[in-house]
């Protein structure tokens, strides 16, 4: 099978995936460009794939890679704009994750804390809590030990428990 | 009890948080011009090799040249150098204990940990008890701590895999056997009081029995993993388990230690016991047995 099928069908398979990890990662609804930048790479990045990762953890670690380097670009732009930084987030229209992802009360409280947290913790919850993958999937997107992911899922946990507050 | 009942309302909440699909529309539009910037890709590459082709055409006709050359001027002095690269590969192999070996499946050479009695594959899911018997585990799938794993054995050094039996746990990573028969896995469950625990087998992998390990008592109340036991020879071997005490992640390790092919097992939280010495260095621990020396992530 030719490459550009093989992505393509990777596309079908793995799209909404990767699109819920950026969502999450960002906290914004801009990213559908984002989620093609991902599909792109990995046409890219193709011939280095190494069959004995799964298709899926190696497109959330392309996707992860994608996302710090994004982060880093509109932390930038930001900065020059002088914005301060917990403004990052703010939503900018009606158009707002909130919105669009029609949260109720306890899940807005958990998607703004989400939010809060600093990208490494944010991405061992968005994978292990919110995508459900496993410790040894986390570990291999993450390119951490699996000792790593458990050590700092579980300090995001009690990060996510304290800005909660009473909620939960 | 109230910490438990947070986490659990936590891990409920985030596993029941919205996954909106992408929008359909906005889905086709991104597929169609990932497929036009695959073909362009393509093209591209392909021509590139075509030059490098071209380029390695010419290249190899100069090398041709240049190894006559080699050839007629080398051959006094070839047998000292043989020795010379003798010696350095014993030193290599003393050091990393690393033995290439031919993976059949993948179709290429990859390097096995060698423990001088076992050979596993870097990832612990293949064990070879000499050079034609081995055994694969393999994560059939499941969640939530309760997976499938099935074990298959080869007697052809790894040509055909025969499926030997199943069992379900929580979270397994890696297999060792010590001969045809007897064999580990190391189950890592949420039952925090007993975990990790040993999963035996004694008829090549098709029935399981748990056998429990013992805990120092220092580290009974904090978080434990091990992968798989490595046997030096039938009777002795080392588990190390590893683990962290609090929420700064502080790790620590002990060894747990069998003189009797695994029947029994003994935690030991010095470095040391009779010929085996061990060395924790970040993620990793090394241990030395007699004259042999291997890493374990």
């Amino acid at each position: 099978m030719s490459s550009n099928r093989i992505i393509s069908e990777w596309f079908e398979q793995y799209s909404d995936d990767i699109y819920h990890f950026l969502l999450y990662r960002f906290g914004s609804t801009d990213i559908e460009d984002l989620v093609q930048e991902v599909f792109i790479k990995a046409i890219k990045g193709f011939h280095a794939y190494e069959e004995k990762a799964s298709p899926k953890t190696w497109l959330f670690s392309i996707a992860r890679n994608v996302a710090v380097d994004e982060y880093r670009k509109r932390k930038r732009l930001n900065l020059g704009k002088m914005i301060p930084f917990e403004h990052l987030h703010e939503p900018k229209s009606e158009n707002t994750p909130e919105n669009i992802l029609q949260l109720q009360k306890e899940h807005a409280d958990l998607f703004k804390a989400i939010q809060a947290l600093k990208p490494n913790y944010r991405d061992v919850i968005i994978l292990r809590g919110i995508k459900e993958l496993s410790v040894a999937e986390t570990a291999e997107i993450l390119k951490w030990s699996e000792n790593k992911v458990r050590t700092t899922l579980h300090r995001a946990r009690k990060v996510l428990l304290q800005k909660l507050g009473g909620l939960i | 009890m109230r910490n438990h009942d947070h986490n659990k309302e936590l891990d409920d909440l985030l596993r029941t948080m919205p996954k909106p699909n992408l929008h359909h529309e906005k889905k086709a539009t991104i597929k169609k011009s990932i497929i036009e910037q695959s073909f362009h890709y393509e093209h591209k590459r392909k021509h590139v090799i075509m030059r490098k082709r071209l380029s390695y055409g010419l290249a190899s006709i100069a090398t041709l040249a240049l190894f006559s050359f080699f050839l007629i001027t080398s051959l006094n002095g070839s047998g000292k150098e043989e020795k010379q690269n003798a010696a350095y590969q014993s030193t290599e192999e003393k050091i990393y204990n690393l033995e290439p070996r031919e993976n059949v499946e993948e179709n290429e050479q990859r390097y096995f940990l060698n423990s001088g009695f076992q050979q596993f594959d870097e990832e612990g899911n293949i064990v070879y008890v000499n050079k034609q018997v081995g055994f694969k585990l393999k994560n059939l799938g499941g969640g939530a701590s309760n997976f499938e794993y099935e074990i298959a054995k080869t007697i052809d050094g790894g040509k055909t895999w025969i499926a030997k039996g199943t069992t379900r746990l929580s979270h397994v990573t890696g297999l060792s056997f010590i001969n045809e028969d007897t064999g580990f896995l190391v189950n890592n469950s949420p039952a925090f009081e007993v975990s990790p625990t040993l999963i035996v087998t004694q008829n090549g992998g098709k029935d399981w029995k748990e056998q429990q390990l013992p805990i120092p008592a220092a580290y009974k109340d904090f978080y434990r993993q091990a992968k798989f036991p490595v046997f030096f020879t039938s009777s002795v071997g080392v588990l190390p388990v590893f683990g962290f005490k609090n929420d700064e992640g502080n790790s620590f390790l002990y060894m747990l230690v069998t003189n009797d092919g695994g029947a029994t097992w003994q935690a030991i939280t010095k470095n040391q016991m009779n010929d085996l010495t061990w060395t924790e260095n970040h993620d990793q621990v090394i241990i030395n047995y007699q004259n042999r020396q291997i890493e374990i992530n």
